[in-house]
């Protein structure tokens, strides 16, 4: 059963908005996510894997809600909250409520937006910007409860030491320390208590490794994978990389310039991947066997990604494509038309005329 | 370099709120003096001034009138006299009457004392009156800022490298005392010691319009000789002044090259400059001036902008007939029609230097966003 | 709620720890710190001492308490450095030392000696009730004191009809060469029995006569004190060293001597006198052209300097703090608002402006505290730009930090982002605005008032004011000019001292990123 549901998702942003533009009533737009549609279902983790600016922290700021609305170009993110947040919600705004128990989050307004920011959760990438350096870690963690009115103030410190506990760091130790005292990682552990104090039944990891130092890593990722388990949440993971997505992902799609290119289970898209930009990503990873690397293997593509301002008609990895040169029967279509999601196995779907 | 569409309009733009700003203060320092009455007081003050001697005149001994015949022509005189200064109209219609002159400086000074003080006698159109008290800030204040600004400037990145030795302290020192002592106060005191004390320089200021005069006149007529003499009285009238504004301005100037250039001085380009073996006086040159340049020119181009408005308090108390003491004079005879076109030329010229400013910005920056 | 208030006050005090931990680390910021802690010392003090309606009294120069103080007074301790001044002497509650009934000349002269020897007067003839008092003054400087005054206090019961009691009051000044001049000679009742000045008319004939002058008595009067506190040397005099005795003498006419006798016995009338020598050194600081004490007015300059200081300072970066972080955070037409407020009251020409609101105030007639009021709204109102400036960018780039993005999606509330995250970020900096903000203010008040727009209160600016007008600097007068402005720049430095080390703080948080 899905908790997430994205269809068709679009943030476009506008560029240079001067006066004399709005006058002549001109404008561009970065178009960072195109269309983005993917399900994440409960207890499930999903990766998002691309390469830098290809829209998917948007996409993880638009399901946070933590993009201007009016950027929000189209589509929706429909949500499954637990049965009292849903009626909760239905008792404060019943027009965000769409089809059966799906709570459409953009449209949520005040008290039941704030009730749908305790399900959903985000951890960023940077421990150490997404923590304020004036404040100590007990009131960093404590905040969420604050904020959404939770608790006694005792029922506060509890809740608090257990998060810190649950991220194995020790309460009495950590609790009255400021972040600069903390090492990254102890950083970013912090971080994930304190999305862990709303107990939300969806997380969103937003390369939540890719700034620390490589030793701690997996620790995170331990960290990360045991809530998964123990409380049953839902997680998006986003991540460059996509051998690290394979092992810590239950289903991975890849995005583009804005839009997913290729999703498929973990293990078939890495062993079998049909889009030519997912077949690039792949080759780029360095092999297991150290020997290996040395030889300089052809990452099969090509120039550099476009800006998201003037995307290519057509399909819009084109340009890149290395297949496209290969097959001058489709070109035509490449050209013209952009393929959509095709079904090309069983759960695994690409965008590309070739399949 | 050539400009492209979207710099051109970033530029028109910048222009057009300047212009609106230029627009605004105008058009606030008018409501002011018609709204607080201030305006209004003054006139009345005149105009009773006015129907005083009028009202002697006709009442000399000899006059054909009857004390009726008296009283209506100086109620005549005193009606004509109200419409002539506008003060039969409310005071909106009134101010924003200038407004549309004053674009071409199409103004009078209404006040005697205004024109007393240039030396000058009515009627005087005020663009006259600004262009005799432009020239005298400018010998003066602006020349003194220029003065520091030369004097600063070479020094800035000299301190920057010396950071934390005596000399750095003594210019932080030094910048925090002159910054907080009124440039004022040193003229009362330069005054006493100068003037009175030490008798080397004038105790009173004024008589130097007279020179000033005999200086534009001998240039006019090629007489080396006296303009040369002329040259050297100005120059024992001002020397004091200048002094007093120099030293003044000169701590803030050096705080400010000295911060500019610190910033540079620490870039790791500059420290490889100098690891490459470089001469410190190469790389002052090379690589921290040409730095810094942009920064030093907004200093001056907004200073020297700022200054010829003048030093209203110095001036006035070294009774100095320039713009600053034009502008206190003006303000306080209430010259309502004078201290609108001085706020609209200092202003302008203000606002004007800023955007010549951010022309340049935009052609030596192509990233400059509005 | 607690929360947000905590997060300010918490970062207030630890931005205020930190700052002066900061400003103590250089002799700059300890300078700063001791002459701010001088400042409020003197304030307290002047709290303290002056009373509630001294600028009502300022205002007035030629009326009590000035009046009866030497003009244009040099400071006391001069004389330390050697100058030649005449110290002013205050001899106050005199009691009289004799007193009795006076019904022949010999009488009063077993009463009061002075009146036969003083030149030329001869045996004066009254009959009354005769009360004396006496002092002495010691010239010791060759300087010629300015005047004597004589002032009286006079208390009655019920029972005495003050205007029917006539009282003839003599002074007669012994000087060290044993001359004796009669110095004031004047007819009142007890009703308007209240000080005698020093008359030249009284004695100018006689003196001329003694000393064989060749002056005439009109000439005599332009001598001033000359002539009482000097000696003829040839065509001109030199200050007479020594002891002066002063004696006053009232005598009581119109009634029945032992009427007004047993009146004073009885304690229905009391009488105490003031003997003034006017010096030509005063006090701590010299007095003005008015007789004002400088000190006092000086001293009440302080508490104004630093409310002036403070208030307006505090109110700029309040407004600038508040209008730039609502345009960083908020953005969009307000910031567009804000922004283009900003550009206009940047380019505004302050300085003329507040001369013309200054003179437009005067011209309505407002004085004191609401004229300064006026003058302090308008530094405020077109000096918050800056800070705003400032504010927002600072605001901007906290606005686009993670943590901040972190509390939104918590689902932080915007008042919650901007006290919580966001103020207390800003706090250092708006420490050092302030800071940097309270010289402005005081000496744009000053500079006003050396322009003569006359708020009426004596502060550091207005005694400058008052020097410049009456050309103190002229006549040299350089306790006039000096302390009032020295003050000024050392209140100023103490600040700019402080904004200097304390930009150390801001400074790299504004660079950090």
């Amino acid at each position: 059963m899905e908790v997430l549901k994205v269809q068709g998702l679009k943030v476009w942003f506008p560029v240079r908005k001067g006066l004399l533009d709005v006058l002549l009533g001109r404008q561009e737009f970065v178009r960072a996510v195109d269309g983005v549609s993917f399900n994440v279902s409960r207890g499930e983790t999903f990766c998002l894997v691309g390469e830098s600016g290809c829209g998917k922290t948007t996409t993880a700021r638009a399901i946070m809600m933590l993009i201007d609305r009016g950027d929000v170009r189209g589509g929706k993110v429909l949500f499954k909250p637990r049965e009292e947040v849903l009626s909760e919600i239905k008792k404060l705004q019943p027009s965000a409520i769409v089809d059966s128990g799906y709570v459409d989050v953009l449209a949520t307004r005040g008290q039941a937006n704030k009730l749908i920011r305790r399900e959903i959760q985000l951890i960023f990438q940077d421990p150490f910007g997404s923590i304020n350096p004036r404040m100590r870690v007990y009131d960093v963690v404590e905040e969420p409860l604050i904020i959404h009115g939770i608790g006694s103030r005792e029922e506060r410190e509890e809740a608090v030491a257990k998060a810190l506990e649950a991220v194995k760091l020790s309460a009495s130790d950590f609790m009255y320390r400021f972040p600069h005292q903390l090492s990254g990682g102890q950083r970013q552990r912090v971080a994930i208590a304190r999305t862990l104090v709303l107990n939300p039944s969806l997380l969103l990891a937003d390369e939540p490794v890719s700034m620390l130092d490589v030793s701690i890593r997996a620790e995170i990722l331990q960290v990360l994978d045991e809530l998964k388990k123990t409380r049953g949440m839902s997680v998006i993971f986003i991540t460059h990389d996509i051998a690290l997505a394979r092992y810590i992902c239950d289903r991975i799609g890849v995005m583009y310039l804005g839009k997913i290119v290729e999703i498929a289970r973990a293990d078939e898209i890495v062993e079998n991947p049909k889009h030519p930009y997912t077949k690039a990503l792949i080759s780029a990873v360095p092999d297991v066997v150290p020997e290996n690397r040395k030889v300089l293997r052809n990452v099969p593509i090509k120039g550099e990604v476009p800006s998201a301002v003037r995307i290519p008609v057509g399909c819009r990895f084109r340009p890149r494509c290395v297949a496209f040169d290969e097959n001058p029967g489709i070109q035509e279509k490449c050209r013209k038309e952009e393929p959509g999601l095709l079904r090309v196995g069983e759960e695994h779907y690409s965008a590309c005329w070739l399949n | 370099m050539p400009l492209d569409r979207r710099s051109l309009r970033i530029i028109a733009f910048r222009g057009l709120t300047l212009t609106f700003t230029l627009f605004v203060i105008v058009l606030l320092t008018s409501v002011i003096m018609g709204a607080t009455g201030y305006d209004e007081t003054v006139l009345k003050s005149l105009i009773n001034e006015e129907i005083r001697a009028f009202r002697q005149e006709l009442s000399r001994p000899g006059s054909p009138y009857t004390p009726e015949e008296r009283e209506k022509l100086v109620r005549e005189q005193e009606a004509r006299l109200r419409q002539i200064y506008g003060l039969d109209k409310p005071w909106y219609e009134r101010t924003v009457s200038y407004l549309p002159k004053l674009v071409t400086l199409d103004l009078y000074v209404t006040s005697d004392d205004v024109a007393g003080v240039l030396g000058l006698r009515r009627p005087l159109k005020v663009g006259e009156a600004i262009a005799v008290a432009l020239p005298r800030t400018i010998i003066m204040i602006t020349l003194a800022y220029a003065l520091s600004a030369l004097i600063a400037i070479p020094m800035g990145p000299y301190i920057a490298y010396k950071r934390g030795s005596l000399l750095d302290k003594g210019v932080i020192a030094y910048a925090a005392i002159t910054n907080a002592f009124p440039v004022w106060w040193l003229a009362m005191l330069s005054i006493f010691f100068f003037g009175f004390y030490l008798n080397v320089a004038p105790t009173t200021y004024r008589p130097v319009i007279a020179h000033i005069t005999s200086l534009s006149e001998s240039l006019s007529s090629l007489d080396v000789a006296s303009a040369l003499s002329a040259l050297i009285r100005i120059a024992y009238f001002s020397y004091v002044p200048i002094i007093v504004v120099t030293f003044s301005t000169l701590g803030s100037w050096l705080y400010s090259a000295r911060a500019v250039a610190i910033r540079v001085v620490s870039e790791d380009y500059v420290a490889a400059a100098r690891a490459r073996g470089l001469s410190e006086s190469t790389v002052v040159r090379r690589y921290v001036l040409r730095v810094i340049a942009g920064s030093v020119l907004t200093f001056i181009i907004l200073g020297l902008a700022g200054s010829i408005s003048g030093y209203i308090i110095t001036e006035s108390v070294f009774d100095w007939p320039g713009m600053g003491l034009l502008t206190y004079v003006s303000i306080s005879v209430g010259d309502s029609q004078m201290v609108l076109a001085i706020v609209y030329v200092t202003t302008l010229v203000y606002v004007a230097a800023r955007f010549l400013l951010e022309v340049l910005y935009v052609i030596l920056d192509p990233r400059v966003k509005l | 709620m607690k929360a947000r208030e905590e997060g300010i006050i918490i970062s207030v005090a630890r931005s205020l720890r930190g700052g002066l931990r900061e400003v103590l680390s250089s002799n700059l910021g300890k300078a700063g710190v001791a002459i701010l802690l001088f400042m409020i010392v003197m304030s307290a003090y002047s709290l303290y001492v002056l009373p509630s309606d001294f600028p009502e009294k300022w205002k007035y120069p030629t009326r009590p308490p000035w009046v009866f103080n030497p003009r244009n007074a040099q400071p006391q301790w001069v004389e330390l450095f050697g100058a030649k001044v005449a110290d002013t002497a205050i001899f106050s509650n005199l009691r009289a030392d004799r007193e009795g009934i006076v019904l022949s000349p010999d009488a009063l002269l077993r009463l009061a000696p002075e009146a036969e020897r003083a030149l030329g007067v001869g045996r004066p003839v009254f009959i009354g009730y005769a009360m004396v008092f006496r002092t002495s003054y010691t010239l010791d400087n060759a300087a010629y004191p300015q005047d004597v005054i004589s002032l009286f206090k006079v208390e009655t019961s019920e029972k005495v009809n003050k205007s029917r009691i006539g009282v003839v009051v003599l002074m007669y000044i012994t000087r060290p060469d044993n001359i004796v001049l009669k110095t004031a000679e004047e007819r009142l009742t007890l009703a308007t029995l209240d000080y005698v000045k020093i008359d030249q008319g009284a004695f100018a004939s006689p003196y001329i006569s003694h000393f064989k002058l060749n002056i005439s008595e009109d000439e005599m009067r332009t001598l001033y004190y000359i002539a009482v506190f000097g000696k003829p040397v040839g065509k001109d005099f030199e200050p007479l060293q020594g002891e002066y005795q002063i004696t006053l003498l009232l005598l009581f006419t119109g009634i029945d001597p032992r009427e007004v006798q047993s009146l004073v016995r009885n304690g229905d009338i009391r009488i105490s006198a003031e003997v003034r020598v006017f010096g030509t050194s005063y006090g701590l600081l010299g007095t003005d052209n008015y007789g004002r004490d400088l000190f006092q007015g000086i001293l009440f300059g302080f508490p104004v300097a630093l409310a002036v200081g403070f208030l307006v300072s505090l109110a700029i970066v309040a407004i600038g703090l508040t209008l730039g972080v609502v345009s960083g955070y908020f953005g969009g037409r307000v910031d567009e608002i804000i922004q283009r407020t900003v550009d206009i009251i940047a380019n505004i020409p302050l300085l003329p402006l507040l001369i013309l609101v200054g003179v437009a105030i005067q011209t309505r007639g407002y004085v004191g505290w609401p004229a300064l009021a006026v003058i302090m709204f308008i530094l405020v109102i077109f000096s918050w730009g800056g800070v705003a400036i400032i504010s927002r960018s600072m605001a901007l780039s906290i606005k686009s930090e993670p943590y901040v993005e972190a509390a939104k999606a918590l689902g932080a509330s915007s008042a919650r982002i901007v006290f919580r995250h966001i103020l207390p970020q800003l706090i250092p900096y708006a420490m050092a605005a302030l800071v940097f903000g309270v010289p402005g203010a005081i000496l744009a008040e000053a500079g006003l008032s050396v322009l003569g727009i006359d708020h009426g209160l004596p502060t550091w600016g207005r005694i400058l004011a008052d020097a410049q007008a009456n050309r103190g600097i002229a006549y040299h007068m350089w306790w006039w000019v000096l302390p009032p402005g020295i003050l000024l720049g050392l209140f100023s430095f103490a600040f700019v001292a402080l904004g200097f080390t304390l930009e150390t703080i801001v400074e790299p948080r504004l660079r950090r990123r």
